[in-house]
């Protein structure tokens, strides 16, 4: 079980460009400083509130957008010193599953040129019918009926749409795929049969995901390990049973909360958390803890010194001056 | 599932197949239909003009016959020069339908080539060629025209290029807006992730889906082109005196507009059928090839 992809100290920094020659005013740091590594097979959850960077940790893992500083390893090559064309050839066993599934297919393409599209460009395929057999298998794979193949995307329904955008993220036979909040904007039915079918192409093609989502419930099913981020930084890292189980940090231990109950248990056992305060503005952040402005627990270190991400055993990482707080088992 | 593998999928369409779909959808708007027809009928009369009527009937002058009505002997009437007005109609709509398509087809070309790299690209090519469509516009189109003109010589060709190069710095703008709205889009992150390059991106991506504003724009435009043709004919820039042009003749009767206004009336409507039968056209066809209006 080795790492198959690795991130070291990853930032990306969207400059602020305003005045008479465009000077470079202030930067909004979108993410700040994000390390994290997923073993092969394994899926990493990312999860945090709209706007934490979440999405642009995977944009920029996959050169879609260019990274400010930071090192991205795939495989035990660096993403960062390779040559454009050896980028494209590492993109090539890197996929990404988008958000939207209405806006991330080309309303001008049939569903067939859609899926076959990396596999013409990454010159995968030898002739017409291998080509046509492998869209066969992909679609009937991902549930599709392949003789829908020459239907365009809209004629196809939101769960369809997802089915083919993961049909066509396989296309080009990819170890690690990136699911940027690939369910967020279906209804919960269709939630759980794309959930589950990635499940099943996990299992049976041993895929390593980073799975990018706000929706604890979806992620605590899916995830190995969890990774919570608050404005550009990720403050929370572990397994999925330390994270769910044994939160260590006061912002997962409100997001928690925010997350509704099912069960009687749960409802009985469950303290709504709700953070006051206002979010720092993203182009001055504090000095000291980022979360110190909506912290129940804040003390006046918290203002001053920034926290260390610190191992508190068996790999659980936390980013929180406080230790005392939340360390009952 | 198991059902699933055993249907065998349809087998791509061929040509003959796509382009009877796309003339079936194309038929449903009626107005699109119309346009064509008309079309076609100017188009075969520039084909078969020297069949309608002899060349010579266009150029003929005849000072017995001048500023004559409609009449079963001249259907449309003779201008100043006694010349058949209905013969000058018939055979200049060669030069007149030309001057309008192949200018509009050139700058649409050129024009839309240069938008889609400047939207695609950005950066410090985009904010050069933007900067000299700024001055490019800043000069009076026609004066423009005339100094490319008046540089190069007076002829059919030379005229073609000067106003398809007044006509360019309209289209840059134009693409670049549409693509910079398109690159933006999810779905060509998402072709750049499937591994598809630029030249790919550009052309099978972008362009379809910047099609339809390009299209309307460039039908409309082919009467103001065939105008700015007529504009400078009339000072001597462009067709010379003798050939029929419909754009010329307008502007050699605007004189007679109220002792004669047959004379303006036929170029004119000539002018306007056909910018409107390719107005018709242009918008049918933008329909049609969007596969998002397809049920």
């Amino acid at each position: 079980m080795s790492e198959l992809i690795e991130v070291k100290n990853l930032k990306k920094y969207y400059p602020i460009k305003s005045g008479f020659f465009n000077r470079n005013m202030y930067n909004v740091k979108a993410v700040d400083g994000v390390s994290f590594s997923i073993k092969k097979g394994k899926t990493l959850g990312l999860v945090g509130e709209s706007g934490c960077g979440k999405s642009t940790v995977g944009r920029v893992l996959l050169g879609l957008n260019p990274l400010t500083q930071g090192e991205v390893i795939f495989d035990g090559e660096s993403m960062s010193t390779a040559s454009s064309e050896r980028r494209r050839e590492m993109r090539k066993r890197m996929q990404m599953v988008f958000q939207d599934p209405f806006s991330s297919l080309d309303p001008r393409m049939n569903v067939y040129d859609l899926i076959s599209e990396g596999m013409v460009a990454y010159n995968m395929v030898k002739s017409r019918d291998e080509l046509e057999a492998k869209v066969n298998d992909l679609m009937t794979l991902c549930g599709l009926f392949p003789d829908q193949a020459y239907r365009y995307a809209h004629q196809f329904s939101g769960g369809q749409r997802q089915r083919i955008c993961i049909a066509r993220a396989l296309a080009t036979n990819p170890d690690f795929i990136v699911l940027d909040e690939a369910v967020s904007a279906l209804d919960v039915s269709i939630q759980a049969q794309i959930i589950n079918l990635l499940k099943d192409l996990q299992d049976e093609m041993g895929l390593t995901y980073l799975f990018v989502s706000h929706d604890l419930n979806i992620v605590r099913f899916i995830s190995d390990e969890v990774a919570v981020m608050y404005l550009g930084e990720i403050v929370e890292y572990g397994t999925r049973e330390q994270i769910f189980d044994r939160p260590m940090h006061p912002y997962t231990v409100a997001l928690l909360s925010a997350s509704p109950a099912f069960t009687r248990a749960e409802k009985a056992n469950k303290a709504r958390i709700i953070l006051e305060g206002d979010l720092p503005s993203p182009y001055d952040m504090p000095q000291g803890c980022r979360f110190a402005t909506r912290c129940p627990y804040r003390i006046d270190k918290c203002d001053q010194v920034k926290p260390d991400f610190s191992d508190r055993g068996e790999g659980h990482f936390c980013m929180c001056h406080r230790k005392e707080l939340f360390n009952q088992k | 599932m198991k059902e699933i593998e055993k249907t065998e999928y349809i087998k791509s369409k061929s040509k003959g197949e796509r382009f009877f779909e796309n003339w079936s959808l194309y038929k449903k708007n009626k107005a699109a239909v119309l346009g064509l027809i008309i079309l076609m009928i100017f188009v075969l009369v520039a084909v078969f003009a020297d069949w309608i009527i002899p060349y010579d009937a266009a150029i003929d002058q005849s000072s017995a016959e001048r500023l004559q009505n409609p009449s079963s002997q001249h259907f449309f009437g003779t201008d100043r020069l006694g010349r058949d007005v209905f013969a000058r109609i018939v055979h200049g709509s060669r030069r007149s339908l030309s001057l309008g398509v192949l200018t509009t087809f050139f700058s649409v070309l050129i024009g839309g080539f240069i938008g889609i790299c400047c939207g695609y690209f950005g950066g410090k090519f985009d904010t050069i060629v933007m900067r000299l469509c700024d001055v490019a516009v800043s000069i009076p189109p026609l004066l423009f025209a005339l100094a490319v003109v008046a540089a190069l010589g007076a002829n059919m060709t030379n005229l073609i290029i000067a106003i398809t190069a007044i006509s360019i710095p309209g289209y840059i703008r134009v693409v670049r807006s549409v693509i910079l709205s398109i690159v933006e889009q999810e779905y060509i992150y998402a072709a750049r992730m499937c591994g598809s390059r630029n030249g790919v991106i550009m052309f099978r991506h972008i362009l379809p889906n910047a099609m339809g504003p390009i299209l309307v724009q460039a039908s409309m435009n082919v009467a103001s082109m065939m105008l700015a043709a007529a504009g400078l004919s009339f000072i001597g820039m462009g067709v010379q005196a003798p050939t029929p042009e419909w754009g010329a003749m307008l502007n050699d009767a605007k004189d007679y507009m109220f002792k004669q206004p047959y004379l303006l009336i036929f170029p004119g409507s000539a002018i306007a059928l056909s910018a409107l039968s390719l107005n018709l056209v242009g918008d049918g066809l933008r329909d049609a090839l969007d596969p998002r209006l397809r049920t």
